[in-house]
């Protein structure tokens, strides 16, 4: 049932300087979102690189290529980097880019609010950058635990440009992180009720949730910190308070890490196997039980300070296990009894499944104290938040770009240069991080810059370094396939794939206002209104009379005002 | 139904699920400054409900929104702003420089407004 | 020896769950791909059935049933973890940058040691006897980690972090194991169990009694 007739090729507009202007000061949710994300994956090759440097200094026991004090900063900029800069702007910029587009929501909700928040997390991105230039640049880690971190122990401008940009890039992410709930609360279309909101964008609104109430603690954290290195203090209490109020933001942010990249393998799951999202109210009820107990971990981080009560956080984060075992069961759900198609955003999405389980069952073992206690900034904790990152969160990613690149470009991307990223990333990230949990089994401590000889570290650490040069040369592909398909505009339709959501009824790339007299919202029965329309069209050819399936979640939760008998006009 | 009503009861319920969990560690007996910063948090849930639910009775029955004009007021603003953090870092004084971008910003903002 | 015995019991048990878990997704995925395989061939559509409701209150149950067993185990092993032995003697270990300190309370007797590219640190122990160790810190935080015992502990400054324990004869390198500055990769120690007798003949021939913990 693929679409047989192309559209004629897009006439390429003349691009004009004023044309490019317009878009750093646009106020459509389109272009802010691309900006954030675009911005964001960039930084992520420049991150990406600073973790080959530090892969390579950890190749061999005892080396010295980069200073102690260069390994600390790069150690600290990846880290801060890769969280701040990168994968929480990809999580928001999806929702600022899709979240009107699948609500049937012309734009978003204050568009300049948005746009404000992607330049300050700008704003922090170059103050955070430059912090590196001047002297004293940041070299305690993203957490930047008091009083390592204070004027006394790190004296210099840098880390207070690291302070700064930390708080820039919140500030940026908290208003996003408003004006997308708020889009998703108070801007649906017509028949777009909560319980017919994609997994998407349900994703994207717990992940909203967290970040208005993670990002304030980021900040008193900072202020905090702040005030340290202008009057340096070190009292265990205001250390001890710096560490809850940075992991009461630092916990949930791997969630707001994790979320949409979820919703994004969830669609893509749900269009490639031809049917419907399985268990979708379950799933709902799962996301935002999740979305909470997540707020109740932070003090796992602290499991080592013996100052905490270690069996609440160990509690809260084995509870985790049940919301994320629905959301598997849903996950399974759509693809068992799926006719599946394998195209380059399915074989991400299909990795993450067993990818993220590692990093999520790894996780619910450092949730227990005793196995904490030695796991704790070892090689193992490395191993496994990397698993939930790279080997899940981003794999989610790239499902999601390859999935949505054709709607927000309108040009189709090479699915062999496509695969080709997919099979050497996917070696490349089990044959980094598998090693680091057998690293961290044998006690190398974390954040190390390098390693004694004669402590069995070596080849493992070196087999480690070879996978991250594994992963560059695959992301190299994806850049190429960015720049030779963008060579060969091969245009899109508006529905390459068979979507089941509502951006798949608009032209690609969408118009200003999304939906137009000529490609107008469509009539929104179910969370996948364009699967509904196909279904009822094709049960209609068939001969029309025939009932629905039992277990077919067809118009909702009644009282939608869309009875099911007879159509309407739309 | 009305599309806006199931909205900010989402909200409460979040905001209901963190207080469950806050009264979990009040039993476990976590210090009182730790149980307020989490408590502080569902409060600001609730909150954040109430005012969805303010929200969107005002915006009942709209489907007409008033276009945005160009974000320049919103670029100046942030340009403003980053200028000021950057200048506390290395002097404060240098500070002051970003009361001409946040005044710009703020005239751009008004003359979008009337304009 | 409690840090090991908990560890175990807790990983033993908890990566038995985590592997079958793990196989049991594997196995729904080669499900999933022979389903559609059969699919194909046959040219059946995708099943439009959206939800199992019985079967995912079973599912939501068993996991529920596995969570409060992994609770149970994870709150039992913290127990055992945390049982203290009343001890024998009192070292307190200071860490500072970016070395340890060794205090052997009662007793004039201080080990310590500069570490970054020099000698580190032994902290001797009396192999079979009960001893306390009060964990913290002269300046920023620091983390004391004996990864063959299972102990882990961070150093505060301005606190003390308390545990006891009974540590087996052997050898052991430590680390520290939270981020301190510039030499935290090189600060390093050493312990080391004796016998008793043998450990208070260290403890004699480095300024201290004759008799610490040995009994007459």
């Amino acid at each position: 049932m693929t679409a047989t007739r192309r559209p004629p090729p897009l006439a390429r507009p003349a691009t004009r300087r004023a044309d490019r202007m317009e878009w750093l000061v646009s106020t459509d949710h389109k272009r802010i979102g691309l900006l954030t994300i675009g911005t964001g994956l960039v930084l992520f090759y420049a991150f990406g690189a600073l973790a080959m440097t530090m892969r390579t200094q950890l190749a061999r026991p005892d080396q010295h290529i980069l200073t102690n004090q260069q390994y600390n900063q790069i150690m600290t900029l990846h880290g801060t980097g890769m969280i701040a800069l990168v994968v929480t702007p990809f999580a928001l910029g999806l929702g600022v880019y899709l979240v009107p587009l699948m609500i049937g929501a012309p734009t978003i909700a204050a568009p300049r609010a948005t746009l404000l928040g992607y330049w300050l997390y700008v704003g922090g991105a170059i103050a955070i950058i430059l912090g590196c230039a001047v002297p004293g640049g940041a070299q305690s880690g993203w957490w930047g635990y008091l009083p390592l971190s204070n004027a006394t122990y790190s004296p210099g401008t840098g880390a207070n440009l690291w302070v700064t940009g930390v708080s820039l890039a919140a500030c940026g992410m908290l208003i996003q992180s408003g004006t997308v709930a708020w889009t998703i609360l108070t801007r649906r279309a017509p028949g777009m009720t909560m319980l017919h909101l994609p997994v998407f964008v349900w994703t994207e609104l717990v992940t909203c949730f967290m970040g208005l109430t993670a990002f304030p603690s980021l900040l008193s954290a900072m202020g905090l910190l702040a005030w340290n290195r202008v009057h340096p203090a070190n009292i265990n209490f205001w250390n001890l308070l710096y560490e809850h109020m940075f992991w009461f933001y630092g916990h949930p942010v791997v969630y707001i890490m994790f979320f949409p990249f979820v919703g994004c393998v969830a669609e893509v799951l749900a269009t490639f196997s031809g049917r419907r999202n399985f268990a979708y109210k379950s799933t709902v009820l799962a996301l935002l039980a999740f979305a909470a107990g997540s707020m109740a971990v932070w003090g796992h981080h602290m499991f080592t300070s013996g100052q905490v009560v270690n069996d609440y956080y160990s509690l809260t984060s084995n509870f985790l296990a049940i919301p994320a075992g629905v959301e598997y069961f849903a996950l399974l759900g759509t693809i068992i009894g799926g006719r599946l198609r394998y195209p380059t955003a399915m074989l991400f999405g299909l990795a993450f499944i067993p990818q993220f389980l590692i990093g999520g069952l790894t996780g619910i073992l450092v949730g227990s104290p005793a196995i904490d206690y030695q796991m704790n900034n070892s090689y193992f904790i490395v191993g496994h938040f990397h698993y939930t990152l790279l080997a899940g969160s981003i794999f989610g990613l790239f499902a999601g770009v390859y999935y949505w690149l054709p709607k927000a470009t309108g040009i189709m991307f090479s699915e062999r240069l496509g695969k080709l990223h997919f099979v050497l990333m996917t070696i490349g990230t089990n044959v980094t991080f598998l090693p680091m949990f057998a690293l961290g089994m044998l006690g190398m401590p974390r954040r190390v810059a390098t390693y004694p000889a004669n402590e069995g570290l070596n080849a493992l650490n070196l087999t480690a370094t070879i996978g991250a040069f594994i992963i560059g040369c695959s992301l190299l592909v994806f850049v190429y396939n960015l720049y030779i398909s963008n060579y060969r505009k091969v245009p899109a339709p508006p529905d390459p794939w068979q979507g089941h959501t509502l951006e798949w009824a608009t032209s690609s790339p969408p118009p200003r206002f999304n939906f137009t007299a000529e490609y107008p919202v469509p009539r929104i029965r179910s969370f996948a209104p364009l699967l509904d329309i196909r279904e009822r069209a094709s049960q209609a050819a068939a001969g029309g009379g025939d009932r629905a399936e039992p277990g077919q979640d067809g118009a909702g939760d009644g009282g939608a005002g869309h009875g099911g008998a007879g159509e309407e006009a739309p | 139904m009305k599309i806006t009503s199931t909205a900010p009861r989402v909200v409460a319920l979040w905001g209901v699920f963190n207080f469950v969990l806050v009264a979990v560690l009040i039993g476990f007996g976590e210090q009182p400054t730790v149980i307020a910063i989490y408590a502080s948090a569902a409060a600001l849930v609730e909150i954040i409900a109430v005012l969805v639910w303010l929200g969107a009775r005002r915006q009942e029955g709209r489907t007409i929104w008033r276009q945005a004009p160009n974000g320049d007021a919103a670029v100046i603003f942030a340009a403003g702003v980053v200028l000021a953090a950057l200048g506390i870092c290395f002097y404060p004084y240098v500070a002051l420089l970003a009361i001409a971008p946040l005044g710009m910003a703020a005239l751009t903002a008004l003359s979008d407004r009337n304009g | 020896m409690q840090f090991q015995r908990a560890f175990s019991y807790a990983f033993g048990t908890e990566t038995k769950i985590a592997e079958v878990v793990f196989g049991l997704v594997l196995l729904a995925m080669l499900v999933a791909f022979g389903q559609s395989a059969y699919r194909r061939r046959k040219r059946m559509e995708p099943s439009r059935r959206a939800e199992r409701n019985v079967l995912e209150l079973c599912y939501v149950g068993l996991l529920a049933v596995v969570v409060a067993f992994d609770v149970f185990v994870s709150f039992s092993a913290n127990a055992e973890w945390w049982h203290d032995p009343r001890p024998d003697m009192t070292v307190r270990v200071t860490g500072f940058q970016w070395c340890w300190d060794f205090r052997y309370l009662g007793t004039p007797v201080n080990v310590s040691a500069r570490c970054a590219g020099g000698p580190i640190p032994t902290l001797v122990l009396p192999a079979g006897r009960p001893v306390r160790l009060q964990i913290t810190s002269d300046d920023v935080i620091h983390g004391f980690w004996i990864p063959g015992l299972r102990l882990k502990l961070d150093a505060y400054p301005d606190h003390v972090n308390t545990v006891s324990f009974t540590p087996p004869k052997g050898d052991w390198v430590g680390h520290c194991s939270q981020l301190c500055g510039l030499y935290h990769s090189e600060m390093m120690f050493r312990v080391r169990a004796l016998p008793a007798a043998a450990f208070d003949r260290w403890v004699h021939a480095h300024g201290g009694p004759g008799r610490l913990v040995s009994t007459r």
